[in-house]
């Protein structure tokens, strides 16, 4: 027996891909699939290439590279990266894989921290190419290692789809031995990899007559099996809702565990077969139960209601579904105050927020990262929040559209995953937009994860170092300033300057995350003779609060010193401390 | 036979670095666990959840069904009313008596008297941790106000404290001792 370690579904998965003898692993973080590569990075030999892509598209094209020369290659992302990476995505099932390629997409129902929650299985259709989703930590190490056999024996890339409550769930994960990597050898060949019309057409039709045996390899794979019971009720779960099948599992029902896809008729039929009932448990979209819908009449699930469409499932929505007996209990009889996220005290997000509001721009495009949470009260800073590096594209369309005074607001590490063309594209065709960025010299949001403008790689050792000005200047933009969003007031100035030029014009607020320490050398605030203005209150920062009964503004122990408030109130009321 | 666990609590006080010790006692004293949690976002300040299941025997769900929790762990007073809904009569509940407030942040009067009628400990882990020598031990301070309910040894959860914290072992293993007694002495 190997040793056994806690693992979380995350760590398992890298852990599965290093036994199976991975050369290279790649991604962009994105929760909940961000603890995989730096697991990888963590505990992988010098013989591993472990790296931060600049964003998904390019990991996968890194991995295909690596897949092309005959090595094993790992690429993950959260679900929405994979839109970023569809496109080489859906041809390279055409081109096929040489080495093992395995892409690892993390759904997150119920959006824990994520835009939307799309069900990535339907990728796997859509580019007809196997899908595993593992429903607990330990099937999914299992599942890495059959994943990069299966790749190599179908020539296609395999995805694996896991969820966030099978990527942050940990449970004792049984270590196996690392298997050799395999030797690289670059074998072109141009009618497989070239895919211009004459040579896709061929390919496309390989990878049509490949679709049955997927089907067979799918039935074979031990992933789809059944806990037999008796009773007229199938129980049909993928993934994690395996685990809430079972949790009331008492024998009265069988359930069938979906693992692999795509699913075949033959597997699905012999479970029906004398079933009354059907109950379909999955998260995400109806995926497995619109199938079994066109060979059973009596099937419960999303589509009926029995299962919300929305969201993470849990116990009690599956113990409902089942007819079991509900435990109905009180919750608290004061009214409790939600307690969301917010941007941590200090945040120099906080000054550039303060300062861009006092300019009164029309508008502020968002986008993705933790800037975002400054959409709420009371700073509600930004206006709109789509998707990876749309702030200034949507900029430049407002501008077109007849707007003046529009602001962009994307952090560097956006800027740098899909924000440069946009901008490069906002300078070529003219339009008038402030581009705030927002530099904190970190993938803050989910973890402090280095960036190209860190100078580091995702080992921590020196690399080459990315100037986003420069970056900036090379697309054409009218002008580029960088300052410290810790100045409030002259930040204040600048943008206000720079709100009513012409041209796009990129100002840089650069100081590092609060997270990454070490920021303010241990001096805090207190607030001295207050006033009652409450001017303080408006950055939102959790260390400051109003108490009521005394009447005036009070900084906690949160405070780690960044001074923003004291330079905003008007009686110079907060004074520094050590 | 299921032991479920659940700490509750916000966002970067240390609520992971618990569970993680439970999971890992559990394997050093031969238990099956799942744990689960709620992060990426709770680092920035939220409401923090964690699951921890302990059993001889196999368990499926990571998360608890509600009414099932026979600890909770409320690092935090009003976090502790805010999964009410999980717990039951039976319930052992250790709770921080030191609020990390907010706007409309209820009056502490009325938190307690909730907790009142029920098996509830209330622990100054503020107090103890700076008594340990470190206050950033109030995680392990109540982890050992709990651990009279727990299905894992003391002696197995301080080599596992002492295996996992980075920082200040002394200092953690005095807050564990300090819990402990907090529970001795109500």
């Amino acid at each position: 027996m190997g040793k056994k370690v806690v693992l979380s579904g995350n760590e398992s998965i890298a852990r599965g891909a290093l036994e199976s003898g991975i050369t290279l692993a790649t991604g962009y973080p994105g929760t909940p699939s961000t603890e995989i590569l730096e697991y990888i990075a963590a505990k992988a030999g010098r013989d591993v290439h472990a790296e931060w892509a600049v964003n998904e598209k390019v990991a996968l094209e890194t991995a295909v590279g690596a897949s092309y020369s005959g090595v094993r290659a790992l690429c993950c992302m959260k679900h929405v990266g994979v839109n970023v990476a569809a496109d080489p995505l859906v041809t390279l099932a055409y081109t096929g894989v040489r080495g093992g390629l395995v892409l690892v997409a993390a759904d997150d129902p119920g959006m824990h921290s994520s835009q939307n929650e799309q069900d990535s299985r339907f990728y796997a259709k859509f580019a007809k190419i196997p899908l595993l989703e593992p429903s607990d930590a330990g099937e999914a190490r299992d599942m890495v290692r059959d994943a990069f056999i299966l790749s190599e024996k179908t020539g296609l890339p395999v995805m694996l789809r896991t969820l966030t409550r099978v990527s942050h769930t940990s449970e004792p994960v049984e270590f196996s031995p690392v298997k050799k990597q395999k030797k690289p050898k670059l074998d072109v060949n141009r009618r497989e990899w070239v895919m211009v019309p004459a040579y896709a057409r061929v390919r496309h039709k390989i990878l049509n007559q490949k679709q049955g045996k997927l089907i067979k390899y799918s039935e074979e794979s031990g992933y789809n099996n059944v806990v037999k019971g008796g009773g007229e009720l199938g129980v049909i779960a993928s993934g994690v809702c395996f685990s809430y099948a079972m949790e009331f599992h008492q024998g009265d029902y069988s359930v069938l565990k979906i693992g692999s896809y795509p699913l075949g008729e033959k597997l699905l039929k012999n479970f029906l077969e004398g079933k009354k009932e059907i109950l379909v448990l999955e998260e995400g979209e109806p995926f497995v139960e619109d199938q079994v819908r066109c060979l059973h009449p009596n099937v419960k699930g999303k589509r009926t209601g029995d299962i919300p469409l929305e969201g993470e499932l849990t116990p009690e929505i599956v113990s409902l579904a089942l007819g079991r007996k509900q435990v109905i209990n009180q919750g608290s009889g004061i009214k409790l105050p939600q307690r969301p996220p917010v941007m941590c005290p200090g945040c120099p997000h906080r000054g550039s927020f303060y300062a861009l509001k006092q300019n009164q721009p029309l508008i502020v495009t968002g986008d993705i990262g933790c800037y975002t949470l400054g959409v709420q009260k009371p700073l509600e800073a930004l206006d709109t929040c789509l998707c990876m590096g749309a702030s200034i594209g949507k900029a430049a369309g407002m501008s077109h559209s007849g707007a003046e005074s529009v602001a962009a607001v994307i952090g560097e590490s956006t800027f740098l995953h899909s924000g440069i063309t946009s901008l490069m594209s906002a300078a070529y065709n003219q339009a008038n937009i402030l581009v705030l960025i927002l530099d904190n010299s970190s993938v803050a949001m989910t973890g402090q994860q280095p960036t190209p403008a860190t100078g580091v790689n995702i080992r921590g050792e020196r690399t080459k170092k990315i100037s986003i000005e420069e970056v900036c200047r090379s697309c054409g933009v009218d002008s580029v300033d960088v300052i410290n969003p810790y100045r409030v007031g002259e930040m204040k100035e600048l943008i206000g300057k720079r709100l009513g030029q012409d041209g796009v014009r990129v100002i840089v607020a650069r100081a590092p995350c609060v997270m990454l320490g070490g920021v303010f050398g241990g001096d805090r605030y207190v607030v001295g003779d207050c006033n009652a203005c409450r001017k303080c209150l408006e950055l939102g920062c959790p260390a400051i609060s109003f108490d009521e009964k005394e009447h005036r503004a009070a900084i906690s122990h949160l405070c780690i010193g960044c001074g923003v408030c004291a330079q905003i109130c008007p009686f110079d009321a907060i004074k520094k401390t050590k | 036979m299921i032991s479920d666990i659940l700490i509750v609590g916000v966002g970067g006080q240390g609520i992971i670095l618990a569970s993680d010790i439970l999971s890992n006692a559990a394997l050093r004293q031969d238990l099956n666990v799942k744990t689960t949690e709620t992060h990426g976002m709770a680092q920035r300040g939220g409401s923090v959840v964690t699951h921890v299941r302990l059993s001889n025997s196999d368990i499926y769900s990571p998360l608890i069904p509600k009414g099932n929790v026979d600890v909770l762990i409320a690092f935090e007073p009003l976090e502790a009313l805010r999964y009410l809904d999980y717990v039951s009569k039976e319930t052992f509940i250790v709770v921080n008596s030191n609020p990390i407030k907010m706007h409309d942040y209820p009056d502490m009067d009325s938190i307690l008297e909730e907790l009142g009628g029920r098996n509830a400990l209330v622990v100054d882990a503020l107090e103890l941790a700076g008594e340990a020598g470190n206050v950033l031990t109030q995680n392990i301070v109540l982890l050992g106000a709990s651990s009279s309910h727990l299905p894992l040894k003391r002696e197995i959860l301080k080599e596992t404290i002492k295996q996992m914290v980075k920082r200040a072992v002394d200092e953690n293993l005095k807050a564990f001792q300090l819990g402990v007694k907090a529970w001795n002495v109500p």
